[in-house]
């Protein structure tokens, strides 16, 4: 049924790779369409790191994800109901919970964010959104076909720029049509 | 529909609770209201005074079941003082730690971390930080009658977020719109005279088994003995009379299953 939808991942931690997928989004239906809306990255990190940080990267995934936890699905208004077909997936399935995919294969990016890094660990640390998508889908359609998803991506330089010591969330507003 | 009330609301300055979860503020859009609230801009601030080396606490907003407790704010004149809110949505927030709200969360809509101090050194800002998608100004993120919104702090420890140093605070702009209605009216008489005076109780309910009935009003009889109201389209009213003349009281046969 057509609406406005929204999800969020759990709290996901740094698995001390050069990758770490976050969120995926994916719509399997033969007629029904999937307009991002909005998709937005937060981090806080408590360790230092002087090398050049993360970057957060959005592409179209080269296939359907599979794996991870399917998020559940928060209704802009409860007299629509989201397709089935339309689905979301985290790593983790509760706060700080063990990493377990989603699995999926990072196609072109289409956006791309630097985070935050704490040079020194000292002062304010803020954790303003980040937008894994730009902020005109909001008006302007980024559409997901049947079969078609978006993966969002973490990509370090080196293993010891995405430590545990990372705290990420993804969280995404989509429309169904 | 159209819209019946735009207005602005905010809670005090509120102090973190030394515990894993805090509900900071919730919107009811009670059984009974005559509206859908739309929520245009929902907004959270914070200032750690204390420092906090590990990760910040988020905080996350969902429909919500079961809220209880907390202290109901005043909506105020709204944006245009000639409108009027409906009674039945309400705002509540914690003030204190007498007022705690209580509350089952839902499936989160949206969240946000705010910010910590690594260090107790140089400025802190306060930053606005949107606990619902900045889109719902022009897209309606809707709370039906019988549908509530609670913000919660969420932290990994109770550490996280100090009762002494955590300073919260939650504001919201808000709009109603109205539902639909259908008419109801009769006259009410004795021995076929029109009687003034009579009290009309008019309840409103899901459906023909009375599921969150509600007494929508009293209204007293004018000289005609007549009576009007209205029940929200999709919903079922019923009508009921009593009388009092001297000491003899009267009453009479309900009008049940008015759809």
């Amino acid at each position: 049924m057509a609406g406005y939808f929204s999800a969020a991942t759990f709290r996901q931690i740094g698995n001390a790779a050069t990758t770490q997928n976050l969120l995926t989004i994916e719509n399997i239906d033969a007629t029904k369409l999937v307009y991002i809306r909005r998709l937005v990255v937060q981090m806080d990190a408590t360790a230092v790191l002087t090398a050049v940080m993360p970057l957060v990267k959005a592409s179209r995934a080269t296939g359907v994800p599979t794996g991870g936890t399917t998020l559940s699905k928060g209704l802009f208004d409860t007299s629509n109901a989201s397709n089935a077909n339309t689905i979301v997936r985290g790593s983790t399935a509760s706060d700080g919970g063990a990493n377990s995919g989603p699995t999926a294969t990072a196609g072109t990016v289409l956006w791309q964010q630097f985070m935050m890094r704490l040079h020194t660990a000292v002062g304010q640390v803020l954790a303003p959104d980040n937008n894994a998508m730009p902020a005109l889908v909001d008006t302007q359609n980024f559409v997901l076909r049947q079969n078609e998803a978006l993966l969002i991506q973490i990509v370090a330089a080196a293993g010891t720029s995405n430590p545990a010591t990372n705290h990420y969330f993804a969280e995404v507003v989509w429309e169904e049509d | 529909m159209a819209v019946t009330f735009q207005g602005s609301i905010q809670t005090v300055a509120m102090l973190g609770n030394d515990a894993t979860a805090q509900n900071l503020f919730a919107i009811q859009n009670s059984i009974g209201s005559r509206v859908d609230v739309n929520v245009r801009r929902l907004a959270l601030q914070m200032d750690a005074i204390g420092a906090l080396t590990t990760f910040m606490p988020i905080v996350r907003t969902s429909r919500a079941t079961a809220i209880t407790g907390g202290a109901r704010l005043d909506k105020g004149k709204g944006f245009t003082s000639t409108q009027s809110s409906d009674a039945f949505v309400t705002f509540l927030s914690q003030i204190g730690e007498t007022s705690p709200i209580a509350a089952t969360p839902g499936d989160t809509i949206w969240q946000q971390y705010c910010n910590r101090m690594h260090s107790t050194v140089e400025q802190q800002q306060g930053t606005d930080q949107n606990l619902i998608p900045l889109l719902v100004v022009n897209q309606d993120f809707k709370l039906q009658p019988g549908e509530s919104l609670l913000v919660r702090v969420v932290a990994a420890a109770g550490t996280s977020n100090p009762a002494s140093t955590n300073n919260w605070i939650v504001q919201c702009v808000w709009e109603e719109d109205a539902r639909s209605t259908f008419n109801i009216s009769g006259t009410v008489t004795l021995s076929a005279a029109p009687v003034a005076g009579a009290r009309v109780m008019v309840l409103e309910a899901d459906d023909e088994l009375m599921t969150n009935a509600i007494l929508r009003e009293v209204i007293i009889t004018g000289a005609g003995g007549t009576w009007a109201s209205t029940i929200l389209t999709g919903k079922v009213g019923a009508a009921f009379v009593q009388y009092k003349a001297g000491a003899t009281y009267y009453t009479a046969p309900g009008s049940p299953f008015l759809e």
